[in-house]
């Protein structure tokens, strides 16, 4: 058995691996075919070589010298270390902006869902507003955002949190909806009251739909956060983005996006897996096949 | 004269269709459940088997009439009558001696008594050896013997069963039936027990209640051996019970 999952795993990475290197050496075959430049004369489509050594390296332009090691703007050459650091310092911004952002949307979707879940009064008044609000496009709240609670770390986090408050919101009041009504039938007829019911009927019984609508939400929140920083932020990986594009740097854009592609890559199976631990009663605990 | 178990008075319901519709699934019905009864309540489907079940559960608000559990005026569901219920109820969220320990929890008996409970009683359905395990790695029998051991557990006085074996093979049925026949012998229950099958209806009632287009059509005491087996079954008395009440099924 052990060694049948060691056969799968084995397989699966390998033809990850595959798919990586196919990937890979397309982008290469592709930029060595297109040989366009944009506007500063870098190209369009950038080579695995240009893109590691030039704009990798040209990170260290938003570098802000600290920490003993100088910036370019400083007048210093362009090293490793200082892109690297500037990389890593723009992604602990951002970071700290979705984590917070996220955890603070989840708390308040789940909670006013279940309020809402709870109390008709309360979703006579709520549901008409919050159903409104899910059908704007939530990128064309920023500027209300910027205006409201400026462009920096706190008006951004507030953003995330809205995003992902609303469709967590929406998941909890489904969810609930969903629970099959025979739980509750049992558990009245064994005496639970509303408390009871709500920690051991509702509670874990909606777990598995607000697992699925967090997932959705983690996908979502990636965008505002990068859509916030583009639109009026300082600090963060957006930024870098932002200063890149004035000037077509096509390569240094793409390493942010690789950089986006690997935090939510990460944080999506960190979640998967923390989930399934959390709710080992439901079959997609036993089931090994990722999203 | 002793006050009956269960007492049913002029009970009528009615529901209303989401087309408007009025459907009349109970029109005045009375029935007197004695201590200790297994009463089967027999019908074709959509004739309010269910739903004179539900009310005595609680689960429904009565219509017109009244009901009596216990003597007691019946207005919601109470642990002086569990139910199983049709659908697969236990609870997937829960280990299994967890589901069976469940009502026992919310009654307030500590983690040790309860759990001692709950293993006896899982002991009592043969599923010892699973008590640790999650309802998703049991079959569909032996979750329905989840199900009752659960009820059991909670030692109500009167115990409803709503085609609790409907949706079973039919080794598994005969198994539960036993099951739940040994049981009910053993604590002495008052049974209410919802089923389509006439055969099953012979295995266990003490009494058949058939329930016709919302009114009682047939009320009649099972004097056949309790347990019972099928050769019980085969005599000219068994047999005539059983053309009885295939005559009311519409099937002769």
């Amino acid at each position: 058995m052990t060694r049948r999952l060691q056969g799968v795993a084995a397989s699966r990475l390998s033809g990850g691996l595959v798919v990586l290197l196919a990937g890979v050496g397309g982008w290469e075959i592709l930029a060595s075919l297109v040989t366009a430049k944009g506007s500063y004369h870098e190209p369009l489509v950038p080579r695995w070589g240009y893109l590691m050594r030039d704009s990798l390296l040209r990170m260290s332009d938003y570098w802000d010298g600290s920490l003993g090691v100088p910036s370019p703007s400083q007048g210093a050459p362009p090293t490793y270390a200082a892109a690297l650091l500037a990389l890593g310092q723009a992604s602990l911004i951002t970071l700290e902006r979705m984590v917070i952002g996220v955890a603070g949307g989840v708390l308040a979707g789940v909670g006013l869902g279940l309020a809402v879940s709870a109390s008709r009064l309360l979703r006579q008044l709520v549901a008409p507003t919050v159903h409104i609000l899910r059908m704007t496009p939530f990128l064309a709240m920023i500027p209300l955002f910027d205006l409201w609670f400026g462009a920096a770390t706190f008006g951004i986090i507030l953003f995330v949190a809205y995003g992902v408050a609303v469709i967590l919101f929406i998941g909890t009041i489904n969810a609930v909806r969903n629970v099959p009504p025979v739980f509750f039938d049992r558990a009245a007829t064994l005496g639970a009251g509303r408390v009871t019911v709500f920690r051991h009927i509702v509670l874990p019984a909606i777990f598995p739909e607000i697992r699925a609508s967090m997932l959705l939400s983690f996908g979502l929140a990636w965008s505002l956060v990068v859509g916030g920083e583009l639109l009026g932020a300082q600090t963060g990986l957006g930024v870098i983005v932002t200063y890149a594009l004035q000037f077509a740097y096509t390569g240094r854009v793409l390493i942010v996006a690789f950089l986006f592609v690997l935090y939510a890559g990460i944080s999506f199976s960190l979640f998967d897996s923390l989930s399934r631990r959390a709710a080992k009663w439901h079959p997609f605990a036993a089931r090994t096949e990722r999203v | 004269m002793t006050t009956p178990v269960i007492s049913v008075r002029h009970l009528t319901q009615t529901f209303t269709r989401t087309d408007g519709g009025r459907v009349l699934a109970l029109d005045d019905v009375s029935l007197d459940i004695p201590a200790g009864e297994f009463a089967c309540i027999l019908g074709r489907s959509g004739h309010g088997k269910t739903t004179l079940l539900n009310a005595i559960a609680g689960l429904l608000p009565v219509g017109e009439g009244d009901i009596r559990a216990l003597d007691r005026p019946v207005t919601g569901p109470g642990t002086d009558r569990g139910v199983i219920f049709q659908k697969d109820a236990v609870f997937p969220w829960m280990r299994v001696e967890d589901n069976v320990a469940f009502g026992l929890k919310v009654r307030g008996i500590d983690r040790t008594g309860r759990m001692r409970i709950a293993r006896e009683h899982l002991a009592s359905v043969g599923l010892e050896a699973v008590s640790r395990a999650w309802p998703r790695e049991l079959s569909g029998g032996m979750r329905a013997r989840v199900a009752i051991a659960a009820v059991f557990a909670n030692d109500p006085p009167i115990l409803l069963a709503d085609e609790p074996f409907g949706a079973l093979d039919y080794v598994t049925r005969r198994q539960l039936q036993a099951v739940l026949r040994e049981l009910w012998q053993r604590t002495g229950k008052t049974v209410l027990f919802v089923t389509h099958d006439v055969e099953e209806a012979l295995l266990l009632g003490t009494r058949v209640i058939v329930v016709s287009h919302g009114a009682i059509a047939e009320d009649r005491a099972v004097d056949l051996p309790v347990p019972r087996t099928d050769d019980d079954l085969a005599t000219p008395q068994g047999l005539a019970l059983k053309h009885l009440l295939l005559h009311h099924m519409g099937l002769e």
